[in-house]
């Protein structure tokens, strides 16, 4: 056969699903796969993470652990991981990298509801999400709990849809999971129960489709009894290690008292606006088509939509509500708007590629791209030069996009203005997005001033370990054991780096004369311990924080581009004593 | 599934799929290992003295430092780029060289675009080529400006090319917007829209003569006269447009106008008196031998083809052939001719070379038989053909008949064995030749060829990518840094680190050490740049780093408060003894000689030389100091 012929041979049996969209999909998971497992272990633990991580450690390294960790599901994870390859912070993270990476493709199995174009949009928006991805980079249950419970929605729709008992058994089974991920679960449930009363009070299509599906199967009690085998199965084995754990039932039983607890004013210190303040600063994007979204599914009477815009609501509200708020509240209202939004998105794609002409739109999204670098560069310059005139070009820049709009509108027509303005939105917002995760995961992820880091680990707490293996190496002749005394409220992180020494007594307060052993680590002070015998001392930073204060629009500014900020994170550091060898 | 469900009506079962011919397939699977080869690891070079300033100042720009265009440093496009680059990834080595990473692999791609006029198999050799050169992948991997504007470069020829075939007004407008960016990244533009314009110039005047009318109809001519007058004003506009924002950086710099068109002229026209590198004319001959040998050979071949078939070409395809021999021929000419000669400059070289092999493979390959052929023995052949080359290297390399000493007698034995070996080799392929007649035999030659010089290539690219990429070794490291800057760096952070857990350690470096270390220690507030060192300057500074240029004079003032740490190579520049004056006549002499052969071959198989790399005589050096107090007594 001549080459020629042999390449343009069409071979229509070999490959027949490997499509463009499988293709896009195959993409979009490899981009999981790297973003959600490279350098996974480049920050250190932070103080919550080191807190779930050594109760997984403490019970696979020997007895004395206990499964009674925030995250039940990331026990049984962590225990298993630890086990197979050994402790470490990479591992620790293993499981939330894994769910993380899965989350993304789980749209597809919504594409019937979403749109070829609308799952892929909810699929990237789920790859490029700030929150989501920093979380599915952080040991912690807030990422297995999304994971789960958007795949207990999405088995359910999918239930209703195509009657497929696999679909129930995904639905239970990743319930099952969701029960055990994080006191989170609960906002799930409630938002569940508004949602089913919603659709009730409403009498909606959605209701009906969930009365025909459970009028139509409920005779097949043998599917119904397997799924229900299933949810208790996982809810018995998942949470106790395969029963290695008993205790595990405790742990999820302790969810719920967890989850009320963090409705006291005093249970964080995040202010009233931090759910919105991170939904605006990290996903504009989201926030901006989910909102359209969930306006949508009211509209057109979509069951998906509708639940989804309940979940996010109620996720909304008691974030607001809760005094211990945090990124995993914000991450319950993410997953669902990051659905929402992939819908609309996909109809703004798919009208634009239909309607949308160069000459025409391309003019508008080509003049506003230009107005939104010129405004980009006169902020940086007033941030930088600290020159208020540079602010004022940059606010004069906006009028003048905003002037520029109305009137192409008036001038070509209002829709394609709007076709415009839209792509434009959307280029622009998918940047900031994907701007803001990889700085948020890759640069600034012990940063305290990420909005979503709260609390940050600095890279010199790996360093303590290090310089206590050089100093057992020198002075007793191995690494790892140095007899080390440890004023506990050094904190779990510094637990955590210090867990191979196989010499350490933990003290419920500070180290006194009594104490002469070669290290001792307390807390830094600004005066010298009174120990047994003469040391001498290094401090490593461990916990970060940050509280700005005084800050002028030129700060403001500043920290909104870069994260940078005069006011520096304040510190707590610890201070590694070794004892004087008089030589 | 139940009634009244807004369920989108699209199939989900829709099977056809897109990749279900050999071709597509094997363009995907170009486009990974392109992706793999261009983005692994790009951090891991250090920065050369050009990056560093091209990345730097992409840098404040970011930083909201401004930028002023200056044809010292060529276009606005690159800087702004990479400065978008930054705000999304942050600045580091490696988001620094993403822009031409990502301008890279398309390289690799668009060649698929050419398949009307390459054929499907020149395409995707050309692909390949592009793959696996050892100059695109260096420079793919290296924050210049070369790579974005090959790539508009070959974006103007698509364009022109698939415009003139369909009249699709897309294409007009993606020659309009190529021809506009490639103003706007590098003055080499003007080198090829002079190449482009004088073809078809000469072709004009070609038909005429021949068609001995006044007026002769020149293809893309006719097709640009399709485009009415609006559109055209139009596309003045959107070129001016782009042009004038990027060289202004969106207006805030409107000095750039001037610079960038008087400027930018003028400042290039006259480096060609000031010959920077101070190269021989036959630079690119070397280099182009040194490591684009597969194209260098079968674009040779694709040269002397062209002349004997051109008049059996569809009109199409001679056209396109005929423009690749004379964008080879003119850019081999122009930039040989030009003062400035830089090793980055050679792939504006290669890149029709390639083209033209590819050409050439599909002209002569395309239309074989290879499953017949495989029949009758072609892999045979291939196998018999590749170990006689081997077979003929060793005759060449062993020198029998020296002398009677056991060593001596070793070798000749050796010899005599290959030559006997060599013998059968060629009688068992003199008897499959004869069988598969002489022109499949050719092929057959063609394509082991290919193969045996694309193993070669790639272990070359390989070398100069991620073995050697940031040693002198390679002639396509120049006026590029050690890896000591990143040793010095690491030295810098840990220190800070320790002080104060933040990068905020007091760096006073000079101005002769300027490029890199600017680059490196931009995240550092308290770095300071100094010309002549003042004894205030010395607060809050407990590093300090001085070039080879200033270090005595400085070292002075600083008295003994500073110990001195590691000098470093701050630049280092490739060998050019090895190629510098050469005559015809001394290189005859030098083939002749055992010793500069076996010089010539270390050099080319292992890049070896007589200097080791710790005596390189081309660099500039580099020294830290460090306080006193700083130095911490280590860990009793």
């Amino acid at each position: 056969m001549q080459a020629v012929a042999l390449l343009d041979k069409q071979d229509t049996d070999s490959l027949p699903w490997l499509t463009i969209e499988t293709a896009l999909y195959g993409l979009l998971a490899l981009l999981a796969l790297l973003s959600r497992f490279y350098a996974l272990d480049a920050r250190p633990l932070t103080s919550p993470e080191a807190a779930q991580a050594l109760h997984a450690w403490q019970s696979v390294s020997g007895p004395g652990g206990d499964a009674l960790a925030a995250s039940p599901l990331l026990f049984a994870g962590q225990s298993l991981a630890f086990a197979l390859l050994g402790a470490g912070d990479a591992v620790a993270r293993l499981l939330p990298a894994l769910a993380g990476a899965a989350l993304v493709l789980l749209p597809y199995l919504l594409r019937h509801r979403l749109g070829r174009v609308g799952a892929l949009a909810a699929s990237a928006l789920l790859l490029v999400s700030p929150t989501a991805l920093l979380a599915s980079r952080t040991g912690s249950g807030d990422v297995l709990l999304l994971a789960a419970g958007l795949t207990a929605l999405t088995g359910l729709i999918g239930w209703m849809d195509f009657r497929r008992p696999a679909y129930l058994y995904l639905t239970a089974a990743s319930a099952a999971l969701a029960l055990t991920a994080s006191p989170g679960a609960c906002t799930l449930i409630v938002a569940l129960a508004v949602a089913i009363a919603l659709l009730r009070i409403l009498g909606a299509e959605g209701w009906l489709g969930l009365q025909a599906a459970w009028q139509e199967r409920r005779n097949l009690s043998g599917e119904f009894r397997l799924a229900l085998v299933l949810f208790i199965g996982v809810l018995a084995l998942v949470p106790t290690t395969l029963l290695l754990h008993p205790e595990g039932v405790q742990a999820v039983a302790e969810l719920f008292p967890a989850w009320i607890n963090g409705f006291a004013p005093w249970a964080g210190e995040q202010h009233l606006s931090y759910p919105l303040a991170v939904l605006i600063l990290y996903e504009p994007l989201l926030l901006l088509f989910g909102l359209a979204g969930a306006i949508r599914a009211f509209r057109e009477r979509d069951l998906l939509g509708r639940l989804l815009a309940v979940w996010a609501g109620v996720a909304l509200l008691i974030a607001l509500l809760a005094g211990g708020r945090g990124p995993g509240d914000v991450l319950l209202i993410v997953g669902p708007l990051a659905v929402l939004a992939g819908g609309v998105i996909g109809r703004v794609v798919e009208e634009i590629a239909e309607q949308g002409r160069w000459e025409r739109e391309g003019l508008i999204v080509g003049l506003l791209l230009a107005i939104g670098v010129f405004f980009y560069i006169e902020l940086a310059s007033y941030a930088y030069r600290r020159e208020t005139n540079f602010g004022w070009l940059a606010l004069l820049s906006l009028a003048l996009s905003i002037g520029i709009f109305a009137l192409y509108a008036l001038w070509y027509g209002w829709k394609e203005a709007w076709r415009g303005g839209a792509a434009t939105v959307l280029l622009l917002l998918s940047l900031s997005t994907v701007s803001a995760a990889a700085n948020l995961a890759y640069r600034h992820a012990h940063d305290p001033r990420e909005l979503l880091v709260i609390e940050g680990t600095s890279p010199n707490a790996r360093d303590l370990p290090a310089v206590l293996e050089q100093a057992s190496m020198q002075r007793l002749g191995a690494v790892e054991i140095i007899p080390i005394t440890v004023d506990e409220s050094a904190g779990p992180v510094v637990r955590w780096y210090l867990r191979d020494f196989k010499y350490q007594t933990w003290l419920p307060a500070a180290p006194g004369p009594e104490t002469a052993t070669e290290a001792v680590i307390t807390p830094w002070k600004p005066y010298l311990p009174d120990l047994g015998a003469a040391y001498f001392g290094q401090d490593f930073a461990v916990r970060t924080t940050w509280q700005p204060r005084n800050f002028a629009w030129a700060d403001w500014v500043d920290w909104l581009l870069f994260r940078d900020s005069s006011e520096q994170p304040q510190q707590e550091r610890v201070v590694l004593w070794l004892r004087d060898q008089g030589d | 599934m139940c009634s009244g469900c807004e369920i989108k009506e699209i199939d989900l079962n829709k099977t056809t799929s897109h990749f279900a011919n050999l071709s597509t397939r094997l363009w995907f699977v170009l486009l990974l290992i392109a992706a793999a080869t261009r983005l692994w690891d790009l951090g891991a070079r250090v920065m050369s003295h050009d990056e560093a300033l091209h990345v730097y100042y992409s840098w404040r720009l970011y930083t909201g430092q401004g930028y002023m265009h200056n044809p010292l440093m060529h276009g606005p496009f690159l800087f702004h780029i990479t400065a978008l680059v930054y705000a999304l990834f942050g600045a580091t080595d490696a988001t620094a060289r993403l822009v031409p990473a990502l301008f890279g692999l398309a390289l690799v791609g668009l060649p698929w675009l050419l398949r009307r006029w390459l054929g499907l198999l020149g395409a995707l050799a050309s692909g390949f080529m592009l793959l696996i050169s050892p100059l695109m992948l260096y420079y793919s991997r290296y924050a210049r400006h070369d790579l974005p504007v090959l790539v508009w470069t070959l974006l103007m020829v698509i364009a022109l090319f698939q415009f003139t075939a369909t009249r699709e007004r897309r294409w007009f407008w993606i020659g309009v917007l190529s021809t506009t960016l490639a103003l706007c990244t590098k003055e080499v533009s003007f080198i090829f829209i002079f190449i482009a314009l004088t073809f078809w110039g000469l072709i004009w005047g070609w038909e005429r003569i021949r068609s001995r009318r006044a007026e002769a109809e020149i293809e893309p001519w006719l097709a640009l006269g399709t485009i009415d007058r609006r559109t055209w004003r139009k596309a003045l506009l959107v070129g001016l447009l782009i042009f004038v924002l990027l060289h202004t950086t969106f207006l805030t710099n409107v000095a750039g106008l001037l610079t960038g068109t008087v400027g930018a002229v003028g400042y290039w026209l006259a480096q060609h008196g000031v010959q920077r590198g101070n190269q021989p004319w036959y630079y690119y001959a070397f280099i182009l031998s040194l490591y684009e040998f597969l194209p260098l050979v079968l674009g040779g071949f694709g040269l002397a083809r062209f002349l004997t078939v051109w008049k059996t070409e569809t009109k199409e395809r001679r056209i396109f052939a005929a423009f690749l021999v004379y964008w080879l021929l003119l850019s081999l000419l122009i930039y040989s001719w030009a003062g400035e000669k830089m090793p980055w400059l050679a792939i504006h070289m290669a890149l029709p070379l390639i083209l033209l092999g590819g050409w050439f493979l599909d002209r002569t390959l395309a239309d074989t038989d290879w499953q017949a052929l495989l029949r009758r023995g072609a892999l045979l052949l291939s196998l018999l053909l590749a170990l006689l080359a081997y077979v003929l290297i060793m005759l060449f390399s062993v020198r029998p008949f020296q002398g009677w000493s056991i060593w001596d007698l070793a070798d000749t034995g050796q010899w005599l064995l290959m030559a006997v070996v060599g013998l059968l080799l060629l009688w068992a392929a003199a008897r499959l030749v004869r069988g598969l007649g002489w022109r499949p035999a050719l092929r057959v030659g063609l394509i082991t060829l290919f193969a045996a010089l694309s193993l070669l290539t790639l272990r070359f690219a390989w070398m100069a990518s991620f073995i050697n990429q940031d040693t002198p070794l390679e002639y396509l490291v120049y006026a590029h840094s050690s890896t000591d800057v990143k040793r010095t760096m690491a030295q810098i952070e840990e220190l800070s680190l320790r002080q104060s857990g933040e990068r905020d350690l007091g760096v006073l470096y000079d101005d002769d050490v300027r490029w890199v270390f600017q680059w490196y220690l931009r995240d550092y507030p308290n770095a300071r740049l100094f010309h002549e060192l003042e004894a205030d300057d010395l607060v809050d500074a407990p590093v300090v780093i001085l070039g080879d240029e200033t270090r005595e004079q400085n070292l002075s003032r600083l008295g003994d408060d500073y110990i001195r740490q590691h000098g470093g190579r701050l630049l280092w520049w490739p060998l050019e003894t090895v190629y510098r004056d050469l005559t015809p006549r001394k290189i005859i002499a030098a083939l002749r000689d055992p010793d500069t052969r076996r010089k010539a071959w270390a050099l080319f198989w292992f890049r070896r030389y007589d200097e080791s790399l710790a005596e390189w005589p081309l660099r500039h050096n580099y020294t830290l100091l460090i306080q006193r107090d700083l130095i911490d007594p280590s860990i009793r």
